[in-house]
C-alpha cells in the first residue's frame, strides 16, 4: 500500500460537559484519500469529537492539525475555510427555501448587493450532476424526503471544496440503493484526494467501505483496525462488550382478532398527487406489520392519518370500533400508542424534565390528572417506574429529557408508549440512530409486547429490522402499497426492489382481475 | 435548590442595580447631585401615603403583568393588552353604572363584563393566528388601533352622560363602585384599593392554572414543542385560543381599579400606559407570580417617589429612565446569571469528582 499523506491529525484530544467527559485525550489521524470509519455507541463522543475537528465546539485540551499546520477553529466558519465539511445527523436546511438557496446560504456568489442567482443555480446544478447526486435545484427542501435533503447537505459541503467530508451517521435514514450511490459518492471524493471520515453504526457497512476503522467508548479510543483484519463480531464486542441482537422465531402464532383497520385512506388535497392514496391494511392481535418504503412515499402521512393529525379520507378502526371521526386525545385514550419518526420533534420536549415527558399522552388520566390537576407525584411515578422498567439510564423524574442519549430517550419514550398497556402499537423508527444495546433492548420490549397480544404497526428504514421483527411486510411507494411480503422468505434485495418501484404486485389487484374477466 | 432560588433573584437584582448605575450616570452628567436625588427620592417614597400610593399604583401593573405572563407562558405576545384592557374599562364603567343590582351582585359582574370585554377583543388575533396563520403581534396591535376608535365613537354617541366639555361616562355611585379594602388613616389618602384583593386573587389563580393544572401543563407543551403536543393529543390551535382568552379576561381588569376606584366613571383620564409598564414588571419578576408583584411594587414605587424631583429642581424624567433601563437590563440580566450559574454548576461537579473515585458507568450516566 502507498503511504498516503496525512490530512488530519487529532492529539489529546478532551472534552467536557459539566462533570462528563465526552472525549477523553483521543488521538485520532486520517490520511488524504481514505474513508475513516468512527464507530462507537451513542454517547461514545463520536459526534462530540466530530463536531470539535469542524469548529462547532472547542477542545478543553489537545491539538488540532490539518495537513501538518496546527488550527484552532473558533468558528464552524473557520473549519470550513481549512477544507473541514460536515454533514449532521440531524439535518441543519431551511425548510421554506429551495436546494440551491440552502447550498450558497451565507456564501452567496455576486457582490455584497446583488445575488448572482442563475450562477448560483448553474453551479448547484453542476456539483450535483457531477456527484451523480439526482436532486432537483429548484425544488423547496421542505417537500423533500430524508434521501435528497442529506444529499442538499452534502452538497453544502461540497460547495464549500471540503477536503475532509465528515458524515455523521449518513446511512441511518437510507434504503440500500440510495446507500450505495452515497457510498459511490465517497469513493469519488477520496479519490479526488479528499477525505471521508464517517460515523456509523452499521457494522457491516463500515466493513465494506472503510479503510480504516477507529472504535470509540466512553469517550476513549478503545481500537484501530483494518476492515480485512476484523470482523463485525469484534468490532462490536469493541464498541459494547454485548452481542449483537437477534431474535428467536415466534412459536405462538399472531392472533385472529383485528385491532387495527385502515381503509381506502387518502391524504391530499383535491386535484393534487394525493400522499397516501387509497391505502387499505389490517393488523391482528399479537402482530407485527412491517411498513417498508423509502422515506416520503406516503408513510408520515400514514402514521398522522392514523393517530388523527391529518385529515383524510377512508376509515380507521380500533379493535372493531371506527375511530375516524375522533381526535387523537380519543384515539389515544382507545388504546392506541404512538412511537414518533423524530424523538427531538414530536417524542419528547427536551427543555422538559423527564417527569413532565412522562406525562405526555397520558395527561388525560390518573394518575397524571387528578380533577383539573396535574398531580407531579402521580407524573413522577409514573416516569419512576418507565426509568425502572426500560432500564432507561442517566437520570431521575428531574432530569431534562435533553440530558439523556439519544438511546436513553428512546427507550425512554418506548417504556412511555408501552407502559399504558395499549391495544395498538404505531413505531416509527424505533431504533433510528441508537446502539446496539438500546436497540436490542427496544425490540425485545416490542416482542414481548407483541406476545401478550399488541398489534403493531411498524414503520423502519432498517430493513434488517423489518426483517427480524415483522410477521408481514406491506412496502409503500409513491403512497400506495405495492406488494406484501413474507419476511421469512424474503431478502432486502427484494424489499429493495420493491421500495424503489422495480417491482410491484399492484397490477395484478384484484379489482383489475375482475375487471378482465 | 438554594443556588437556584438566589440565582434567579440575582437576575433582578442585577437588574435593578444596572437601572442605578444608568440614572446616576444620567444625574452626574446633567450636573446634579445622584445622591442627593435618591435621598430626596427616598425619603418621600417611604411616607405613608406614598407607600400607599405606591402599592394602590402597582396593583394595575400587577395585573397588567399576569395579563402578560399568561399569553407568554403559552409563546404568545399579546401586545393587544392596551386595547383590551381600554374597550374593557369602557364596557365595566358602563355596567357599574347602570346595572340595577346591590354592590356585592354588581360589583363582580362589572367585573366579569370587563373580563368578557377583554377576552373577546383578544379572541380576534387569537382566531386569525389559528385560522389564517397571521401574527398575532401585528394584528393585536392593529386591534389596539381599532380599539381607540371604537371606543371614541362609543364615548361620544352611545355612552356619553354630560353635555359640552364632558366626554364621560355616567358616574359610578357607591353601589357600583369598589369600596376601599383598609384606610390606614395615618396622614392624607393613605386608604389601600379593595383591588389589592382581585390583585391577590388573581396571582393565585395564574399560579394554580398556569403552574398546578393538567391545562397548564397542556400550554408549556404547546409552546415549547407543537408537535410534541399533537403527538401526544393535544390540539395547539385550542391551546393557542385558551391562553389568548385568558390573557384578555385578565387584561380586561387592568383599567378597573381606575375606573371603579379613582374616576368612578370612563373618561378621558384613564392611563394608557399600563401595558408597557406591567411588561416591564412581569419581565422584572420573570413572570412568576411572587416576582411579579414584587416588579410590579418596585416600579410603582420609583413612579411615586420620582414626582418629587420637580419640587426641587431636579429632572423628573429619572422615573422614565429607571423604568427604560429595567426593561432593557432583564433580558442582560437573565443572560449573565444564566451564564453565572452554568460556571457555578462546572466548578462545583469538577469539584465533587475530585473527592469521589470515577465511576465506570457516569460517563453514560452523564450524558
Amino acid at each position: 500500500m502507498v503511504e498516503r499523506k496525512e490530512l488530519v491529525r487529532l492529539t489529546g484530544i478532551v472534552k467536557r460537559f459539566g462533570t462528563f467527559v465526552a472525549n477523553d485525550r483521543i488521538d485520532l489521524s486520517v490520511k488524504a484519500g481514505t474513508v475513516h470509519a468512527i464507530v462507537g455507541e451513542n454517547g461514545a463522543g463520536k459526534s462530540t469529537l466530530m463536531k470539535i475537528l469542524a469548529g462547532e465546539e472547542n477542545p478543553d485540551e489537545g491539538t488540532i492539525e490539518i495537513e501538518g499546520v496546527e488550527r484552532s477553529f473558533r468558528s464552524p466558519r473557520e473549519a470550513q475555510r481549512a477544507g473541514v465539511g460536515i454533514v449532521h445527523q440531524h439535518f441543519l436546511l431551511a425548510d421554506a427555501l429551495r436546494v440551491w438557496e440552502n447550498v450558497v446560504l451565507a456564501d452567496e456568489p455576486g457582490s455584497a448587493l446583488r445575488l448572482d442567482t442563475a450562477g448560483a443555480r448553474r453551479r448547484v446544478g453542476e456539483l450535483a450532476a457531477a456527484n451523480g447526486f439526482s436532486v432537483d435545484v429548484d425544488a423547496v427542501v421542505r417537500d423533500l424526503g430524508v434521501g435528497a435533503r442529506q444529499r442538499v447537505e452534502i452538497l453544502k459541503v461540497l460547495y464549500r471544496d471540503a477536503r475532509i467530508i465528515i458524515l455523521d451517521e449518513p446511512t441511518a435514514v437510507l434504503v440500500p440503493s440510495e446507500a450505495q450511490s452515497l457510498f459511490a459518492a465517497m469513493r469519488a471524493f477520496t479519490e479526488a484526494g479528499a477525505s471521508v471520515i464517517f460515523i456509523s453504526h452499521k457494522l457491516d457497512e463500515v466493513l465494506d467501505f472503510a479503510d480504516e476503522i477507529t472504535v470509540i467508548r466512553a469517550g476513549e479510543v478503545v481500537g484501530h483496525r483494518m476492515p480485512a483484519e476484523t470482523s463485525a463480531r469484534e468490532l462490536a464486542s469493541l464498541m459494547v462488550k454485548v452481542a449483537m441482537p437477534s431474535v428467536e422465531p415466534r412459536i405462538e402464532p399472531p392472533g385472529e382478532q383485528i385491532v387495527l383497520e385502515g381503509r381506502g385512506l387518502t391524504v391530499g388535497d383535491e386535484g393534487e398527487v394525493p400522499a397516501l392514496d387509497d391505502v387499505s391494511f389490517s393488523v391482528r392481535a399479537g402482530e407485527i406489520l412491517g411498513v417498508a418504503g423509502v422515506e416520503g412515499n406516503g408513510q408520515s402521512e400514514l402514521m398522522l392519518a392514523l393517530l388523527g393529525r391529518v385529515a383524510a379520507r377512508g376509515t380507521v378502526s380500533v379493535s372493531g370500533a371506527d375511530v375516524s371521526g375522533l381526535s387523537t386525545e380519543q384515539r389515544r385514550g382507545g388504546g392506541m400508542a404512538y412511537i414518533p419518526e423524530d424523538r427531538h420533534h414530536d417524542g419528547l420536549v427536551l427543555s422538559m424534565p423527564l417527569r413532565e415527558n412522562a406525562a405526555l399522552g397520558h395527561h388525560t388520566h390518573r394518575p397524571v390528572k387528578r380533577g383539573p390537576w396535574f398531580s407531579r407525584s402521580g407524573a413522577a411515578a409514573v416516569a419512576e417506574r418507565i426509568i425502572a422498567r426500560f432500564d432507561v439510564r442517566g437520570g431521575g423524574p428531574m432530569t431534562l429529557a435533553s440530558s439523556l442519549s439519544g438511546g436513553n430517550q428512546q427507550k425512554f419514550i418506548v417504556g412511555r408508549e408501552l407502559g399504558s398497556d395499549p391495544r395498538v402499537l404505531i413505531a416509527a423508527h424505533p431504533t433510528r440512530g441508537v446502539d446496539i444495546g438500546a436497540q436490542s433492548a427496544v425490540w425485545a420490549e416490542l416482542i414481548e409486547a407483541r406476545d401478550r397480544g399488541l398489534g403493531t404497526l411498524l414503520i423502519s428504514a432498517d430493513l434488517d429490522e423489518l426483517l427480524a421483527l415483522s410477521d408481514r411486510v406491506i412496502v409503500f411507494y409513491r403512497g400506495t402499497i405495492v406488494g406484501e411480503l413474507d419476511p421469512r422468505a424474503t431478502d432486502a434485495e427484494t424489499l429493495g426492489e420493491y421500495m424503489t418501484g422495480v417491482r410491484s404486485d399492484r397490477i395484478a389487484a384484484p379489482i383489475d382481475q375482475e375487471a378482465a374477466e | 435548590m438554594i443556588r437556584r432560588i438566589v440565582l434567579t433573584l440575582s437576575g433582578p437584582v442585577v437588574s435593578v442595580l444596572l437601572a442605578l448605575l444608568v440614572t446616576t450616570l444620567f444625574l452626574s452628567l446633567s450636573g446634579y447631585s445622584a445622591a442627593s436625588a435618591y435621598e430626596v427620592m427616598w425619603n418621600y417614597g417611604i411616607e405613608p401615603a406614598s407607600l400607599v400610593s405606591a402599592l394602590n399604583n402597582a396593583v394595575p401593573l400587577y395585573i397588567a403583568g399576569i395579563a402578560a405572563a399568561f399569553a407568554l407562558r403559552m409563546g404568545l405576545f399579546n401586545i393587544g393588552i392596551d386595547g383590551q384592557y381600554r374597550v374593557a374599562a369602557l364596557a365595566g364603567a358602563v355596567a357599574a353604572a347602570q346595572l340595577p343590582f346591590d354592590l356585592a351582585v354588581r360589583l363582580p359582574l362589572s367585573l366579569l363584563v370587563g373580563s368578557v370585554a377583554g377576552a373577546l377583543w383578544a379572541l380576534v388575533p387569537a382566531l386569525l393566528k389559528v385560522y389564517r396563520g397571521v401574527n398575532e403581534v401585528i394584528t393585536s396591535i392593529l386591534m389596539n388601533a381599532i380599539a381607540t376608535t371604537v371606543v371614541a365613537i362609543l364615548l361620544a354617541n352611545v355612552f356619553r352622560a354630560g353635555g359640552g366639555q364632558d366626554t364621560g361616562t355616567a358616574i359610578i355611585d357607591e353601589n357600583g363602585a369598589m369600596p376601599v379594602l383598609v384606610d390606614l388613616g395615618i396622614g392624607n389618602r393613605t386608604a389601600i384599593t379593595g383591588f389589592l384583593v382581585v390583585a391577590i386573587v388573581l396571582g393565585v389563580l395564574f399560579y394554580l392554572i398556569q403552574y398546578r393544572t393538567v391545562f397548564g401543563f397542556t400550554l408549556q407543551v404547546a409552546a415549547r414543542s407543537p408537535d410534541a403536543a399533537e403527538s401526544a393529543g393535544i390540539k395547539v390551535k385550542h391551546r393557542i385560543i385558551w391562553a389568548m382568552l385568558g390573557s384578555g379576561a385578565i387584561a380586561g381588569l387592568i383599567g378597573m381599579p381606575h375606573v371603579l376606584g379613582t374616576a368612578h366613571r370612563f373618561d378621558g383620564t384613564l392611563p394608557i400606559d399600563l401595558m408597557f409598564t406591567g411588561l416591564a414588571a412581569a419581565l422584572l419578576g420573570r413572570m412568576h407570580p411572587i416576582g411579579m408583584a414584587f416588579g410590579a411594587f418596585l416600579l410603582a414605587f420609583v413612579e411615586r417617589s420620582s414626582q418629587v424631583l420637580g419640587l426641587v429642581q431636579l429632572p423628573t424624567e429619572v422615573g422614565s429612565v429607571f423604568m427604560a433601563v429595567i426593561l432593557l437590563s432583564s433580558a442582560i440580566g437573565y443572560w449573565f446569571t444564566e451564564k453565572a450559574d452554568q460556571r457555578i454548576a462546572l466548578w462545583r461537579a469538577i469539584r465533587a469528582r475530585r473527592r469521589m473515585p470515577l465511576a465506570t458507568d457516569g460517563a453514560e450516566a452523564a450524558r
